[in-house]
């Protein structure tokens, strides 16, 4: 069913923040630790997930199928482990990060231009206008904004649907 | 669904939903800097 009364900005940002509260603690854990393996360029296999976590063996498989299962991360049986969380992704995708050195994805715009400042790091991200292809760029030093490509550049931010995967709906 | 657009084609993308009959997605059109303001939010508790 789509929300055809539309949301303000208000309602979007308050919404996404309780999205990103609402884990039971062992989920957490691990994809805290997911996306710290992530951003320094490596997949998050279980063992490096088991030195960075506070939990038995057996939960924290059962979180990664939990986070999984809930769409909150992105497996790779074939690398061997978690390719993307919390919006950060090994995985090539149309919005590309580099955080600091480490060439890095994201699973949609908002977590381009929001992982950078939120760390607090030296990046560039490279996306494109939805509606024209145009390529937009973002430059940030220390987590902020140091020189963007266009003036009119826009993020389009819809809420999270709670019945669709966090990595399809972005 | 999160993405760049330009506020031109924000909105003409926008006319174009309506116009097909399409219900309205529950987003707008942020400037980066407010954009930028929420990722700091929602990521910065990850900073380690």
């Amino acid at each position: 069913m789509h929300d055809t009364k539309g949301h303000d900005k208000t309602a979007i940002c308050e919404v996404w923040r309780r999205r990103k509260r609402q884990l039971p603690e062992a989920q957490a854990q691990v994809r805290r630790a997911a996306f710290d393996i992530i951003r320094r360029g490596h997949i998050a296999t279980p063992e490096r997930l088991q030195n960075r976590v506070e939990l038995s063996n057996e939960t924290l498989h059962d979180a990664l199928s939990q986070l999984h299962t809930r769409g909150l991360i992105v497996h790779d049986p074939q690398r061997g482990g978690v390719v993307g969380a919390y919006g950060l992704s090994l995985q090539p995708t149309p919005h590309v990060l580099d955080l600091g050195a480490v060439r890095l994805y994201t699973w949609c715009a908002l977590d381009a231009v929001g992982i950078p400042a939120g760390l607090q790091e030296d990046a560039a991200v490279r996306g494109q206008c939805f509606h024209c292809q145009q390529e937009l760029r973002v430059r940030y030093d220390a987590g902020q904004v140091a020189h963007f490509s266009t003036s009119t550049l826009q993020v389009w931010i819809a809420v999270p649907d709670r019945q669709r995967s966090a990595v399809g709906e972005t | 669904m999160n993405f760049f657009c330009s506020v031109e084609h924000a909105n003409q993308w926008r006319g174009e939903r309506i116009s097909q009959g399409a219900a309205l997605l529950s987003g707008q059109p942020f400037d980066l800097i407010e954009a930028v303001d929420l990722g700091r939010d929602l990521w910065g508790k990850l900073r380690s």
